[in-house]
C-alpha cells in the first residue's frame, strides 16, 4: 500500500501515502508527528505502537486510513442552486445504509468525524467532502470523496481532481417542462465547465413530472436497486432520459455521460447514478 | 468787440446788483483786455453806457444805474494811461490775493462746488465776485464742479463693535481685513469661506483670535442678507474717507483706492473722494439727522434741518419731512377719535403710525385700546399633567399673544393653545389664567374652573388565596395614604404601609375593592377591582383525552378553583393526594395546558410522545391533583394516503399521526376493502422506521383495480382504516426479431389488441406515437399480431425503435433496451 499517491480530500495536496504524518501514542509524551515512511515494523521512532490516524502534511487534517490505503476517488455533485443535490446525497446514503441497495449486498460507511458531521448537516453549503467507503461481497471497497458544489461556483482545483461527476438537473428549470407547466421561461446557462470524466446527468424530483410518461416508460418503474447495477435497465433509463432532455432543451451533454432520473422524495432509482459510477470506476481501475 | 449779453449779465450785472463795486475792475465792466489800445478804450467808454439803457438789460436796471453812477470815475481812470496802469496793477494784486484764498479753501481738492464759490463771494463781502473766484480757481488749477451723489448707506447692525474688535487686529478697516486674510475674498467673501476661516481659528486661544472670531461673527451676520456685506464695506469706506477729510483732500483721495471704490460703490475713486470731500461739513449734522430718522424720531430729525441753512437738495428733504410729520399728527388725532367707537380700529391705526413715528402718544393710545380677553379657558387633568386650552381673543390688530399663569405662577409669556402643564402640583385645587396681549401690551384675561391633579395608586395588584384577599400598590408622590373600601362592608378595610390583608371574606365569593388616594386637601376618585376570593380547590376526576389527527382534545367538568393545569404525568409516584402546595404538585410532570372552562385542545407534538395526563386544580398557592388518564388513540388514523403506480408495483405514502409507531397495510385485488380482516386481502405490518428508510411498495401487476388500506396499530387495537384505489392497466408485450435492418414485430396481449405502431428515429428514442417515422403497423382486434418492416438503409445509426399502442390506457411492456437500437 505504501507509496501510492494520495490527494488530500481537504486541501487537495498530492503526496505519497508514506508522506502522511503519524503521531506517537500517549506513552511518548508530546513527541512531534513523523512521516509514515519512518515506521519500522509498524513502530514509532521510539519503538511503540503509534496512533492509527494519519494527517496531511500540508493542512494537518486527519486523512482516514481507508482513504489513504485505497486511494479515494473524488466525485463532484454539481447542479444549480436548489436542484436537489443535498436531498439526493442524503437519500442515496440512506439507500445504502438501510434501503434497497443494502439488499444487493452493498454497504456504505462514512469515514471520519468530519464526514459524519457533513452528513448530519447537508443543508449548510460548504466544499467539505463526505468521505465514504462502499463495500460489496465480491469486490474491494471503493472509497469516494463526495463534494456538493453549486454549478456556478466550483473551485477549479476540486473539478480538476474529480474522477466522476453527478450533475443534478431540476426538471422544473428546463424550458420544455416550464412551457408544459405554463411557467415563465427562464434563461438557460451553459454549464460553466466541460466534464472529461464520466458524468451522470441526473434529472431529480422525478415525482413532480411522473405523469408525463406512459405506463411502459422505465421512469414509471421502481428500478432494480436491490440487484446493484443492472446494465439493461440502466440503458433503458438512459435512452429514455436522453430523448426527454433533447426534447426539453437547456442542457449541454458532455461526451462521456449516462442519463438518470430519480426521486429522492420517493426513493425511486436513487442509488443508480452512484452504482453506475462505481461500476465505471471499477472498470477503469488498473 | 462784440457784446455777449448773457456773459455780461453773469460777469458784471449780477455781481454789481449783489454788492460788488464796479470800481474794483473797470477792465471787466468795460470789457477790455488788460493792455487795451487807446482806441479800444475810447470805443468802450462810449459804447457800453449806451447799452446799459437798452431794452435787453432793463431787468437789471438797478445794476445799470450803479454803472452809470461810476462812469465818470471810470472815464478818468481808463482814459489816463498812468491811472489805467495803476488800476491794472490793483486788479492783478486782488486776483493774486484771491488765488491764495482759493488755494487755502481747496486744501488740495481739484474743484469747488457752486455753493462753495458762492460762500467765498458771500464771505468776501463784495471784494470779489463770482467771476473773480472762477478765475482764481482756474489760476489754482481747479474748476467748479458738482459732486456725484453718493448713496446713503445706513449704518450696518452692531457696527460700533466692529471698530472695537478691529482695534485688536492688525487691520484698520473691514476692507483690509477681508482682502488681506487668507481664505477670504474681500467683498466676494461667501458664508462658506467665513465658516472655513472660523474652523481654522478654533484652535487659537489669544486676544487676536478672539477679536477675529467676533469680526467673523459680524461678517457672517451681514453676509446673511444679499448685498449686506458690500453695504457694510461701503459704509466702512465712506466712514474712513469722512474721517480723513480733516487731513485735507489728498489724504481722502489716497484712501480711496480704485479696488475698494469699485468693489463697494462701483464709482471711480476721484468721484468718490470729491463727493466725500464736498460733504465734509454736512457729515456731522447729517449723521444726527439720519439717526433720528432711523429711530422714527421725526420731530428731532426736523429740528436738525430747521436749525441751519440748507443747500437746495436738503431743503427739499426738510419740506418733505415737515409734510410727513403733519400727516402723522393728523392720523394720531383720528386714532384718538376712533378710540371710543371702535377700539380695535384705533389700535390698528396706532400700530400703523407707530411703524413710522416714535411718539409717546402711540404707546398711550395702545394702552387705552388693550387686546380683548380670550372668550373661554378650559383646564383638563390628564394623568399627572393639566392641559390648558382657550379660544383666541377676538382682537386682531397687531401681534396677539397669550400669557398663561397657574395661580400667580407664569407658565408661559407667549403660549400657543393648548398648553400642557407637566409640573402641576398634586392634591391642590388649581386655576389657570390666560391673558391676551397686543404687541406685548397686556389686555384682558380669562380664568379656568379650578381643577386638581389626583393620581391614583400604581402597580395595584390583588391576590387571593383560600379565605383571604391581599392587596398591594405603590402610592404616588405627594399622597398621604391609600383608603380601601370593599363591597359588603361599610367600614374601610384596614391598610398597612402599601397594602392590605383582608381575612374578613368568604371563600368562593365575589367582591369589588376600591382603592382611593388621600391628599392633603382632596381624595382621588379611586380604582375598582373585582375579585373572587378563593376557596380550597376541587378535585377533577373526569378528565377525558382523545387524540384526533395531530391534536388531543381534553374535556372535564370545571371545578371550583383558579384554573386547571393539565400536566404530562412523568412521575406518578411523586403525585401526592389531597390539597397540597403548588410546588408539590409540580413534580407530577410538566404543564401542557391550562384552562378555566373545562375544555382545551393541545397539539399532539407538545406531548413529546407521552400519553398519560393528569388534571391539577389550582387555587392560589395550593392545588389538588386529580385522576390521571391515558390519551385515547383508538380513533387515530393516517391521513393523505396516496398510491402511485410504478410499473408492476404501487408505492403507498401517507402522513403518520403522533404516537403511531406501526401500521397495518392491507390490500386486495378485484373488490373494495371492507375492513382490515377481509379474508381476500393481504396484510403487512410496517413500522415507522421501515417506512422512512425503504418506503412501502407492493406488487400489484394484475390488470384491474387494486384496493389499499392503512390503519394504525396502537394499544393492541386497530384504528380506523384509510383506503385508496389504484387500477392496473392491461399489459401489452412485444418483441423484435430479424437481422441487420430487416425486422419483424410480434405483439401479444391478455385482452384484444388495440392498433400498434412501430416508430423509428435517428439518434434518439421516440417518446410518443407521433415522435418518429412509422415503420410498421399491427392492426388490433386479436390477442396477438405480427408485422415485418425494414429500417431505411440511408438512416445513420444508431436508430431507436419503439412500439406504441394507439390506446393510452394500455401498459406497453418493452423488450430489452438493447433490442430497440439498430446500429
Ligand atoms: N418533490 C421533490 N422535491 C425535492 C426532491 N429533492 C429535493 N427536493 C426539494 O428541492 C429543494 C432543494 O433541495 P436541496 O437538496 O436543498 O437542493 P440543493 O441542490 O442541495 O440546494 P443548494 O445546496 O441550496 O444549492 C428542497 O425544497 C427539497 O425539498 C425530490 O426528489 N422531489
Ligand atoms: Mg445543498
Ligand atoms: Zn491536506
Ligand atoms: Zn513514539
Amino acid at each position: 500500500m505504501i507509496g501510492d499517491a494520495v490527494i488530500c480530500p481537504y486541501c487537495r495536496t498530492r503526496c505519497s501515502a508514506d508522506q502522511l504524518l503519524m503521531s506517537c501514542g500517549p506513552l511518548c509524551a508530546s513527541a512531534p508527528p513523523f512521516p509514515a515512511k519512518t515506521l519500522r515494523r509498524n513502530r514509532c521512532p521510539h519503538g511503540r505502537v503509534p496512533l492509527a490516524r494519519r494527517v496531511c502534511p500540508a493542512c494537518g487534517r486527519a486523512v482516514p486510513r481507508e482513504y489513504a490505503e485505497a486511494p479515494g476517488r473524488a466525485i463532484v455533485v454539481v447542479g444549480e442552486r436548489e436542484a436537489g443535490k443535498s436531498t439526493w446525497i442524503s437519500a442515496a446514503v440512506r439507500q445504502f445504509e438501510t434501503g434497497e441497495a443494502a439488499l444487493a449486498g452493498l454497504s456504505l460507511h462514512l469515514l471520519g468525524e468530519s464526514s459524519r458531521n457533513r452528513y448530519a448537516d447537508l443543508r449548510t453549503p460548504t466544499t467539505e467532502p463526505m468521505l465514504m467507503s462502499i463495500r460489496s461481497v465480491s469486490a474491494k471497497p471503493a472509497v469516494l470523496a463526495l463534494y456538493e458544489l453549486p454549478e456556478d461556483d466550483c473551485p477549479p482545483d476540486i473539478m480538476a481532481t474529480a474522477a466522476g461527476v453527478v450533475r443534478v438537473i431540476d426538471p422544473m428549470w428546463l424550458p420544455g417542462v416550464r412551457t408544459l407547466f405554463g411557467l415563465e421561461p427562464r434563461p438557460t446557462r451553459p454549464a460553466p465547465w466541460a466534464h472529461h470524466v464520466p458524468t451522470a446527468l441526473t434529472v431529480s424530483k422525478l415525482d413532480l413530472i411522473r405523469d408525463m410518461f406512459t405506463h411502459g416508460s422505465p421512469l414509471r418503474r421502481p428500478g432494480l436497486q436491490d440487484r446493484g447495477h443492472v446494465e439493461s435497465d440502466s440503458l433503458d433509463v438512459h435512452h429514455e432520459v436522453e430523448a426527454w432532455l433533447a426534447r426539453w432543451g437547456g442542457i449541454d451533454v458532455p461526451r462521456d455521460h449516462r442519463c438518470f432520473a430519480l426521486s429522492a422524495a420517493d426513493g425511486q432509482r436513487v442509488a443508480e447514478p452512484l452504482l453506475w459510477l462505481l461500476s465505471r470506476l471499477r472498470a477503469t481501475r488498473t | 468787440m462784440t457784446f455777449a449779453e448773457e456773459s455780461y449779465v453773469d460777469d458784471v450785472l449780477v455781481p454789481v446788483r449783489t454788492g460788488w463795486s464796479p470800481h474794483r475792475n473797470y477792465f471787466r465792466v468795460y470789457r477790455l483786455p488788460p493792455h487795451p489800445r487807446q482806441a479800444e478804450v475810447d470805443a468802450a467808454l462810449t459804447d457800453l453806457p449806451a447799452r446799459w439803457g437798452t431794452l435787453e438789460l432793463r431787468l437789471h436796471a438797478v445794476a445799470c444805474e450803479r454803472l452809470h453812477a461810476c462812469h465818470s470815475t471810470a472815464v478818468a481812470v481808463l482814459g489816463d494811461p498812468a491811472a489805467r496802469t495803476r488800476h491794472r496793477e490793483f486788479v492783478e494784486q486782488e486776483h493774486q490775493a484771491l488765488v491764495e484764498v482759493v488755494r487755502h479753501r481747496l486744501h488740495g481738492a481739484p474743484a469747488m462746488t457752486r455753493d462753495d464759490v458762492a460762500a467765498v463771494v458771500r464771505v468776501a463781502g463784495g471784494r470779489w465776485s463770482t467771476p473773480d473766484v472762477v478765475a482764481a480757481l482756474d489760476a489754482a488749477g481747479a474748476v467748479v464742479r458738482e459732486p456725484v451723489p453718493l448713496p446713503r448707506i445706513p449704518r450696518p447692525k452692531r457696527w460700533p463693535t466692529l471698530r472695537e474688535h478691529l482695534a485688536d487686529l492688525p487691520h484698520d478697516s473691514l476692507w483690509e481685513y477681508l482682502s488681506r486674510t487668507a481664505e477670504l475674498r474681500g467683498a466676494d467673501t461667501t458664508p462658506a469661506e467665513v465658516e472655513t476661516r472660523r474652523q481654522r481659528l478654533r484652535v487659537s486661544r489669544d486676544r487676536a483670535a478672539d477679536a477675529e472670531r467676533a469680526v467673523l461673527a459680524l461678517v457672517r451676520l451681514w453676509a446673511a442678507t444679499p448685498g449686506g456685506l458690500s453695504a457694510a464695506l461701503a459704509h466702512d469706506l465712506l466712514a474712513a474717507l469722512a474721517a480723513a477729510t480733516v487731513c485735507g483732500y489728498r489724504a481722502v483721495r489716497e484712501l480711496a483706492t480704485p479696488q475698494r471704490c469699485a468693489a463697494t460703490l462701483s464709482t471711480d475713486p476721484d468721484a468718490v473722494a470729491y463727493a466725500v470731500w464736498c460733504a465734509r461739513e454736512e457729515a456731522a449734522w447729517a449723521e444726527t439727522y439720519f439717526e433720528a430718522v432711523d429711530a422714527h424720531r421725526l420731530p428731532a430729525a426736523l429740528d436738525v434741518l430747521e436749525s441751519r441753512p440748507l443747500p437746495e437738495s436738503w431743503a427739499r428733504v426738510r419740506d418733505g419731512l415737515r409734510a410727513d410729520l403733519d400727516r402723522l399728527r393728523a392720523s394720531l388725532t383720528q386714532a384718538r377719535e376712533a378710540e371710543d367707537a371702535d377700539p380695535e380700529d384705533a389700535a390698528a391705526r396706532y400700530l400703523a403710525i407707530g411703524r413710522e413715528l416714535t411718539d409717546p402718544a402711540v404707546d398711550e393710545g395702545l394702552r387705552r385700546c388693550p387686546a380683548a380677553a380670550p372668550p373661554a379657558v378650559s383646564a383638563t387633568v390628564d394623568g399627572a399633567a393639566v392641559v390648558v386650552d382657550w379660544q383666541p381673543s377676538p382682537s386682531t390688530a397687531g401681534n396677539i399673544t397669550y400669557r398663561v399663569c397657574r395661580g400667580s405662577t407664569v407658565l408661559s409669556e407667549k403660549a400657543t393653545a393648548p398648553l400642557v402643564d407637566l409640573e402641576a402640583p398634586v392634591g391642590l385645587p388649581l386655576t389657570y389664567t390666560v391673558t391676551a396681549a397686543r404687541d406685548g401690551a397686556p389686555g384682558g384675561a380669562t380664568s379656568s374652573e379650578p381643577v386638581a391633579v389626583l393620581p391614583e395608586v400604581t402597580d395595584l395588584r390583588l391576590v387571593t388565596e383560600p379565605g383571604v384577599v391581599f392587596g398591594q400598590w405603590r402610592l404616588p408622590p405627594g399622597a398621604l395614604r391609600a383608603v380601601v373600601r370593599r363591597t359588603g362592608s361599610d367600614s374601610e378595610v384596614p391598610v398597612h404601609e402599601n397594602g392590605f390583608t383582608d381575612r374578613d371574606v368568604e371563600p368562593w365569593t365575589a367582591y369589588t375593592y376600591r382603592v382611593l388616594v388621600e391628599y392633603a386637601a382632596l381624595r382621588s376618585h379611586g380604582i375598582d377591582i373585582p375579585v373572587v376570593c378563593l376557596g380550597e380547590p376541587d378535585v377533577v376526576t373526569d378528565l377525558l383525552a382523545v387524540a384526533a389527527g395531530d391534536v388531543v382534545d381534553l374535556t372535564w367538568t370545571p371545578p371550583r378553583g383558579d384554573e386547571v393545569e393539565i400536566r404530562l404525568l412523568t412521575s406518578p409516584e411523586a403525585a401526592p393526594a389531597g390539597v397540597v402546595r403548588l410546588d408539590q404538585a409540580a413534580v407530577a410532570g410538566p404543564v401542557v395546558a391550562t384552562s378555566r372552562c373545562g375544555r382545551v385542545r393541545v397539539p399532539a407534538a407538545d406531548l413529546a410522545g407521552g400519553r398519560t395526563l393528569v388534571p391539577v386544580t389550582v387555587s392560589g398557592p395550593v392545588a389538588t391533583i386529580g385522576t390521571p388518564v391515558t390519551v385515547d388513540i383508538s380513533s387515530v388514523h393516517v391521513t393523505g394516503l396516496s398510491a402511485v403506480r410504478l410499473g408492476p408495483q404501487v408505492q403507498l405514502s401517507w402522513h403518520w399521526p403522533a404516537w403511531a409507531r406501526e401500521v397495518l397495510v392491507v390490500w386486495r385485488h378485484g373488490g373494495p376493502l371492507a375492513d382490515p380482516a377481509d379474508p381476500a386481502a393481504h396484510r403487512w405490518r410496517v413500522t415507522r422506521t421501515a417506512y422512512l428508510s425503504r418506503g412501502t411498495r407492493l406488487n400489484a401487476a394484475e390488470p384491474g383495480s387494486h384496493w389499499f388500506g392503512v390503519c394504525v396499530v396502537g394499544d393492541g387495537q386497530l384504528g380506523p382504516l384509510a383506503t385508496v384505489e389504484s387500477p392496473c392497466p392491461v399489459q401489452l408485450r412485444y418483441r423484435l426479431h430479424g437481422r441487420a435492418r430487416a425486422l419483424a414485430v410480434e405483439v401479444e396481449c391478455d385482452a384484444d389488441l388495440p392498433d400498434v405502431v412501430v416508430l423509428g428515429k435517428e439518434a434518439l428514442r421516440p417518446l410518443a406515437p407521433d415522435d418518429g417515422v412509422v415503420l410498421a403497423t399491427v392492426p388490433g382486434g386479436q390477442r396477438a399480431g405480427r408485422a415485418e418492416f425494414t429500417v431505411p438503409a440511408e438512416w445513420r445509426g444508431p436508430v431507436h425503435l419503439r412500439a406504441f399502442a394507439l390506446d393510452d390506457s394500455m401498459w406497453v411492456c418493452h423488450p430489452d433496451p438493447r433490442d430497440l437500437v439498430v446500429r
